[in-house]
């Protein structure tokens, strides 16, 4: 009786911890310790950026002139969702722009998980680079966001589920508040190092901040604002910290400037970096952009071929025969090993991302670039020109991206006055940063999006063909309607006009 | 751990002085009562008429001191025929009792022990093992299927190898996990029926309302199903050997036309005005009447797939030990290529006599089985279109400029074909640059041929009792094992094997899954005169481990090896680009339980019942205060039929009893880490050159964590009367229950901006409500004819009562569909925006309030605010997922050796939600959606189909959703039996039959699927925020099986 007893008892003890812990990962509250665990949160939080530009193509270039939808009713599972950002007819479902919405809110998140821990740190150096990257990365998004939906959530804490449910959007005005002070505490504060170097190279620097500050400047203030103004000089410092190339500087050849082979070089601001060889963090663009269908003479896989070149980019390129950029930027058809044909039909595609050594899908070595020499020095441009009128200095710097791309340069008499300088400058950073998820953001800025989607609908013979007509935009379409996930949770948040 | 053995000591002791002498009478009689086995312990001994009684102790004996010559004594023991001796003058009685077949029917089986079903106070629903074996399933779930009322079983898919979805009284049953706790032979399964052989069964009872389920505690809300397998007897051995053959076909398949239908029907409709008709269905239609059409469906299906199932089984025994054995083959193909489930099982079960007061017994069973699924959803097969051929043939080998093998729609783009008129010589007219099908995927044949999707399981359970009688009536049971599974499963697919330039690739999971369970219980009998008493008490400890494998890799050189180890690429786990499952072992927290549990059953004279139980549960799985959880009942009954003052009705109404009870039952069914913020690795890419990964931390769950979450618990109401007429030729059970949960548990939706989707909360409450109905009736009862039928019915509401104080919750489904819990209302609707019919004309949609999208030929929406324009506020409910009610019945004949029996089942007043309406070629080949629908503002059909998937997004509107109701002839069997006599002693028994499964299966008209069962279970729709979503269901499948059983 006894022995059974006791072998009950024994085969209780065994079982009667009621505290068990994961084995395959680390429980978050138990994990901030030193410097080091803080630091892997902030590249946690870099980490999150893959998430964004996976889709951004879709949010930007689609939605503007540059990219469409390749097919007309295709049976891709996609094609209801392109159609929609395609045309401007998008739906409060859309589950890119959900996407998108939530990839950006992410990284915010991860970069509020780092700001309160930075009190661990030691290093004081580290601790400020650690703050300004976070914030680097909290004001981009915002500044992604305000800029496609308008209003937005704050949220510069870690925030619960029950908050969250009753929080309501915060007026543009506000958004901008934070994206500045965040901006301008890095730069005022020198949170960052000018350049990175080393093994560092790659994570957000002082020029990175400035440029973006700046852009932030020229695309909520106009021209008559001193913040406007301000843009300038912060354009001044980052180009005076890359070499600047009003001085003569030679800039790197612009098929170099996206070669796998020259990464993070002289032309490159900030990029988000991807690394192929299968570790998780290779580039999705080869995959995505490349032509479907292309036996593997483009791109191993099946891509996606999205981010599709419009007629009327194709058009605007030819107006300046050999140019350069255009085939680095795009190829109109690609060749068939297999059959010994050219392939034409349907078969241009986005070539600035795309690794013919990628040797599984996904995972291509091509970075992603955010902010360049080139976007900077238009940029300081276009600013110059807006505040006095065309100069010397600042067409030199249009004529250096001109000149870089094998097209004739412009002197002061073709470009008298501020119109003629602005239309150039505009022109020119379509063509220069083509299908790099700038020029609908450029369009916004400048206000004319509504007219160049329109002109582009008349114009593109695709749109001719469709089944249907395909009806022109209003300006409440150029804003994404908030998810409806949102208004699924709490119906009390505002909508966007129109949706 | 002093406080748990201190606690087993004064349970024990509590037990020890309750004993109590029997009151001294006039005159003693004592003896010793037994079965064939030996003395019988426990049995129950009364004065016929009087409250005078005692019961046997460890040897069988008795004494009991009788007040007068012409006493009676009365001897009941449960299993057993009641023997009333009158004592005359004896001063010895010694009683030899017999087993009551039908008694022994009537024990069922409850959490923890039995009990008679005459003396059952709570709603627990019983099914022999006979009744599911002739059944030609080779799951046990299907085989329920329409025979229990409270229990609906959907067949979420026809691919053998997937467990049917289950569900104990009604699928509004809410909480994370709505499968009800599944307990074969005391152990906790998680994989369900899966692994039991229907022949080893010896009954399934199912612990419907709270009461009878409380016991079970934290994992009781959803019910609980106990299986018990069978075991031997005390006769010599006897072997039955058991096996049937049979073959399945599809029921019916989608009405898919050619692509040379299309083109005509395009042509008719440009000349009504529609769409100009396009060149690529031109060329489509060409290609076809050059090498004739594809009937895709059929590419997908055998003509007719095999079930062969062989078991043999040995029981029997000596006084003191009694074994039964079984092994058996089952092999199950699906009604589609790849599929296939082969299941070796072995079982034995050993219960012996150690001592007259010792019992020991072990349980052992070992699983092996292996299933093959095709790695194509059926959608894919029907929506190639016919123009396609399977293999490229010398025609389209020419025409392609060279492709061979497999065809592939891609093969076909940018071809010239021609098909646009004539010039003026009477030469054709090339269409240049069509693509007729525009996929990049490979034809579905061709991946069924270059790819496998399989896995096996291994599973042992293994479990020993030991029973010590401490004291008259008192028994010490201690019940320790192990379940064992390992489940590896393997995926291959070749180069190029789903689209052109897919690298070959493959992946293996396996999963180790040890359960470790202790049951110690303390169980005292005690009859003192019209006076039955049961205690019980026990301590269970329960530790769950989970652990498993993943790998997945690309790039092997050759496609002739399929293991990894010839893979040249492994994708890593942390791979955040949203593809792949990575590599890597992965440890789950132990997930350990552990439980205090008493009961209490009372009788007085038979006739007022009582039982009160309490479980104390204590998870690992919640976080400080929310660790421990109460789960009491209570439940009364009274056997009105038992009153003297009803003996005079007793020939009409032979047997009525009124139940009632009530219960509290929790879930704890919420995943690993819900509670716990964890960090996994978020890596980036920083350096010179290329650069290298620099490892980060993140949490990359996309569930917020919850440390408040707790129990979710249901307190439920059940009202019951059994009732019998005409010496049972009339029975009726009815129950009706009433619940609310509460702490309802479940993960919600919440704003993306906290970085997270979703987080597990306990929000809300609500009520479930049904009543049920089981009717047996023996319409004829002849020696040579007999005839019973078996109605169940069962009908259940829900509504959600609150939901942390907000008005409505709503989920998102794979294409954005909406479902909506709102309070006050049925708890899952379909939410989205009603529909009017489609748009005539331009003019009609400017004059309208409309969508940007909107188009003629598109479904156009209803302004349901009446604001004058639409937007998301004008979306409402537009029905559920829940049958109104449901139902099954049974009708067996017996004509002389011959017998007969078929079930309908049915479940009436259900709405789906059909997701082929979202595929193109649904809107193309599918006749279901061509008929009658708008061409042009002349010819707008029936004013109610769309024009294709024109205008605003039909996903999101009332038009994917129908009448999902079916009424069908489950099964059907006629069986031929001959006993011992007709074979003259050669054999002791062989029995022939005929078995048929869904023969006949009818739905409503509105219904445009091909299996209003089917369902979507995986990702999102694992959700219980959402339900009834269907989409590329493989076709119902009918069977037809031969069988005999012999023994010997």
């Amino acid at each position: 009786m006894k022995k059974i007893l006791y072998t009950i008892a024994a085969l209780v003890a065994v079982s009667c911890n009621l505290n068990q812990v994961p084995f395959s990962q680390v429980v978050s509250n138990e994990y901030v310790k030193d410097d080091k665990s803080v630091e892997n949160l902030v590249i946690g939080a870099y980490n999150s950026v893959y998430g964004v530009v996976y889709s951004e193509w879709a949010v930007t270039e689609l939605r503007s002139n540059n990219a469409r939808m390749r097919v007309n009713q295709s049976t891709s599972a996609d094609s209801k969702l392109i159609e929609q950002l395609d045309q401007g007819t998008i739906l409060t479902a859309n589950s890119w722009v959900q996407d998108y919405w939530d990839a950006c809110y992410k990284v915010i998140s991860r970069a509020n998980s780092v700001l309160p821990n930075l009190d661990v740190v030691q290093d004081p150096a580290k601790k400020a680079q650690f703050e300004g990257e976070a914030r680097f990365l909290r004001a981009w998004m915002y500044f992604n966001i305000v800029r496609l939906w308008g209003p937005a959530f704050i949220v510069t804490a870690k925030m619960g589920a029950d908050e969250a449910r009753h929080l309501q959007r915060s007026p543009e005005e506000d958004v901008y508040a934070l994206i500045e002070s965040d901006l301008e505490a890095i730069v005022d504060n020198k949170l960052l190092p000018e350049k990175q170097t080393g093994s560092a190279l790659g994570r957000a620097d002082l020029r990175a901040a400035q440029a973006l500050l700046a852009k932030v400047y020229v695309t909520h203030y106009k021209a008559g604002e001193t913040k406007y103004a301000k843009a300038l000089d912060l354009l001044s410092e980052v180009l005076d910290a890359s070499g600047n190339p009003a001085s003569g500087a030679d800039l790197v050849p612009f098929n170099k400037v996206f070669a796998t082979d020259n990464e993070c070089n002289a032309e490159i601001i900030f990029a988000v970096r991807y690394r192929s060889g299968n570790l998780g963090i290779g580039s999705p663009f080869t995959t995505l952009y490349a032509p479907i269908n292309n036996g593997g003479n483009v791109a191993i896989g099946s891509p996606k071929h999205y981010n599709f070149p419009s007629d009327n980019l194709i058009a605007a390129f030819n107006e300046n025969p050999g140019d350069l950029r255009k085939d680095v930027t795009l190829q109109e058809s690609y060749y068939n090993a297999t059959t010994g044909l050219i392939v034409t039909n349907n078969a241009r595609y986005c070539n600035k991302f795309i690794d013919p050594n990628m040797t599984s899908e996904w995972d291509a070595e091509n970075d992603f670039p955010v902010i360049r020499l080139a976007d900077v020095m238009l940029l300081w441009a276009e600013v110059s020109n807006e505040l006095n009128g065309p100069s010397a200095e600042a067409l030199t710097l249009l004529n250096a991206v001109r000149e870089r791309a094998g097209i004739p340069v412009y002197t002061l008499a073709d470009l008298p006055a501020k119109y003629e300088f602005r239309e150039a400058v505009r022109k020119e950073r379509r063509l220069e940063l083509a299908l790099e998820n700038q020029w609908w953001f450029d369009l916004l800025r400048w206000g004319n999006a509504v007219t160049t989607v329109n002109a582009f609908f008349e114009s593109e013979p695709f749109y001719g063909n469709y089944d249907y007509t395909v009806n022109p935009i209003q300006k409440w379409q150029t804003i994404l309607p908030v998810p409806i996930s949102v208004k699924n949770i709490n119906k009390d948040v505002a909508q966007n006009p129109g949706y | 751990m002093i406080t748990k053995a201190k606690c087993i000591v004064l349970a024990l002791a509590a037990m020890l002085v309750l004993p109590f002498q029997a009151m001294a009478q006039s005159r003693s009689v004592s003896g010793v009562v037994s079965d064939q086995g030996g003395p019988l312990i426990g049995v129950s001994v009364v004065e016929k008429g009087t409250t005078n009684g005692v019961s046997t102790d460890l040897d069988g004996r008795y004494s009991i001191k009788v007040t007068g010559s012409d006493a009676v004594l009365v001897f009941t023991y449960i299993g057993f025929a009641d023997v009333e001796v009158p004592v005359g003058k004896q001063s010895t009685v010694n009683v030899v009792m017999e087993v009551d077949a039908t008694l022994l029917d009537d024990a069922v089986v409850v959490g923890y022990g039995t009990q008679a079903k005459s003396h059952l106070t709570g709603s627990v629903a019983k099914i022999g093992g006979e009744s599911l074996i002739d059944l030609p399933v080779s799951d046990v779930t299907t085989a329920l299927q329409g025979q229990i009322a409270g229990l609906s079983i959907n067949n979420i898919t026809s691919e053998v190898g997937v467990a049917p979805t289950i569900r104990v009284r009604g699928t509004g049953s809410i909480s994370a996990d709505s499968a009800p706790l599944v307990i074969v032979d005391g152990f906790p399964e998680p994989e369900g029926l899966s692994n039991v052989n229907a022949n080893d069964i010896k009954s399934i009872e199912i612990l419907k309302d709270a009461a009878s389920a409380a016991i079970y505690g934290s994992r009781a809300a959803n019910g609980v199903i106990m299986i018990t397998t069978k075991s031997g007897n005390a006769e010599k051995p006897s072997y039955t050997l058991k096996a049937y053959q049979g073959g399945k076909y599809a029921y019916k398949l989608h009405d898919m036309i050619t692509a040379t239908d299309y083109l005509n029907l395009q042509i008719a409709e440009e000349s009504m005005g529609g769409p100009a008709v396009k060149g690529q269905d031109r060329a489509a239609a060409w290609i076809e009447q050059n090498i004739g059409s594809t009937d895709w469906q059929r590419e997908a299906l055998r003509s007719i797939a095999g079930i062969t199932s062989v078991q043999f089984s040995v029981s029997g025994g000596s006084k003191r030990i009694k074994q039964y054995t079984s092994a058996s083959y089952t092999r199950d193909q699906g009604i589609m290529l790849q599929n296939q489930v082969e299941k070796i099982g072995f079982r034995t079960r050993l219960d012996a006599e150690l001592h007259p007061r010792v019992t020991f017994g072990y349980n052992i069973s070992g699983n092996y089985q292996k299933w093959e699924r095709p790695r194509n959803n059926f959608i894919d097969f029907y929506r190639t279109p016919s123009f396609l051929p399977v293999q490229h043939n010398a025609w389209t080998t020419a025409f392609t400029g060279g492709y061979t093998g497999f065809a592939r729609g891609s093969h076909f783009n940018s071809i010239s074909a021609p098909t646009n008129g004539t010039d003026e010589y009477g030469n054709p007219i090339w269409d240049k640059n069509v693509s007729p099908f525009n996929s990049a995927n490979n034809n579905p044949k061709s991946v069924m041929a270059n790819t496998e999707r399989s896995g096996e399981s291994f599973s042992a359970l293994a479990n020993a009792y030991f029973e010590v009688t401490l004291a008259p009536g008192l028994k010490f049971r201690t019940s320790d094992g192990l379940n064992v599974r390992f489940s590896p499963s393997y995926n291959y697919a070749n180069i190029n094997a789903l689209k052109d330039g897919t690298p070959s690739e493959a992946s293996y999971f396996s999963t180790l899954y040890v359960d470790l369970l202790s049951e110690n219980t303390l169980n005292y009998d005690l009859t003192k005169g019209a006076h039955k008493l049961n205690l019980l008490a026990g301590f269970t400890a329960e530790k769950t481990r989970v652990q498993r494998v993943a790998m997945s890799a690309s790039g092997f050189p050759t496609d002739d090896i399929h293991t990894l180890n010839a893979a040249t690429v492994f994708e890593i786990a942390a791979n955040n680009n949203g593809n792949g499952a990575g590599t890597g072992t992965f440890r789950y927290p132990d997930k350990v339980l552990e439980s205090w549990l008493a009961r209490a059953t009372y009788s007085y004279k038979d006739r007022y019942l009582a039982s009160a139980s309490v479980r104390l549960d204590r998870s690992s799985l919640f976080i400080g205060d929310n660790v421990n959880a109460w789960f009491p009942s209570i439940s009364l009954g009274w056997r009105v039929t038992e009153e003297p003052w009803m003996k005079p009705y007793s020939k009409t109404l032979s047997n009525l009893k009124l139940r009632a009870s009530y219960g509290v039952t929790g879930n704890n069914n919420v995943q690993y880490y819900s509670a716990l913020e964890v960090l996994g690795g978020a890596n980036y890419v920083t350096g010179e050159g290329n650069g290298n990964l620099v490892p980060g931390a993140a949490n990359t769950s996309s569930t917020l964590a919850n440390s408040n979450i707790t129990w979710e618990q249901t307190d439920e109401f059940n009202g019951g009367l059994d009732l019998g007429l005409f010496h049972g030729r009339i029975s009726l059970t009815a129950d009706a229950y009433y619940s609310i949960t509460r702490a309802l548990l479940f993960e919600q939706p919440t704003q993306s901006f906290t970085g997270f989707t979703k987080y597990w909360n306990n929000i809300g409450r609500v009520r479930n409500s049904g009543i049920e109905l089981q009717l047996s009736t023996i319409n004829f009862d002849r020696r040579k004819f007999k005839w019973e039928t078996n109605l169940n019915f069962s009908l259940t509401r829900n509504k959600l009562l609150e939901i942390g104080g907000e008005k409505q919750v709503i989920t998102q489904g794979e294409r954005s569909e909406n479902y909506i819990a709102r309070v006050g209302e049925p708890l899952i609707q379909y939410y989205g925006f009603r529909t009017n019919g489609v748009w005539n004309s331009t003019e009609e949609i400017n004059a309208n309030p409309h969508f940007a999208a909107d188009v003629p030929g598109g479904l156009r929406i209803v302004d349901a605010n009446g604001d004058g324009s639409l937007t998301d506020e004008d979306r409402v409910t537009l029905g559920n997922p829940y049958p109104d009610f449901s139902y099954g019945i049974t009708n067996t004949f017996l004509i002389g050796k011959l017998d007969i029996s078929f079930l309908i089942q049915g479940v009436q007043g259900i709405t789906v939600f059909n997701g082929d309406v979202y595929y193109n070629e649904t809107h193309k080949y599918n006749a279901a959606y061509l008929k009658d629908r708008w061409v042009s503002a002349d010819y707008p059909g029936n004013g109610k189909v769309p024009f294709g998937k024109y205008g605003y997004d039909i996903l999101l509107t009332d038009y994917p959703l129908q009448d999902g109701s079916y009424v069908c002839l489950r099964n059907a069997t006629i069986g031929y039996t001959l006993n011992k006599k007709d074979l003259k002693n050669v054999l002791k028994g062989l029995r022939l039959y005929v078995s048929g499964n869904n023969l006949l299966y009818l739905w409503s008209k509105d219904y445009k699927g091909i299996n209003p069962e089917s369902r979507m279970t995986g990702s999102q729709y694992s959700s219980p925020m959402i339900s009834g979503y269907q989409r590329g269901g493989f076709p119902l499948t009918s069977t037809v099986t031969f069988g005999a059983e012999i023994r010997f």
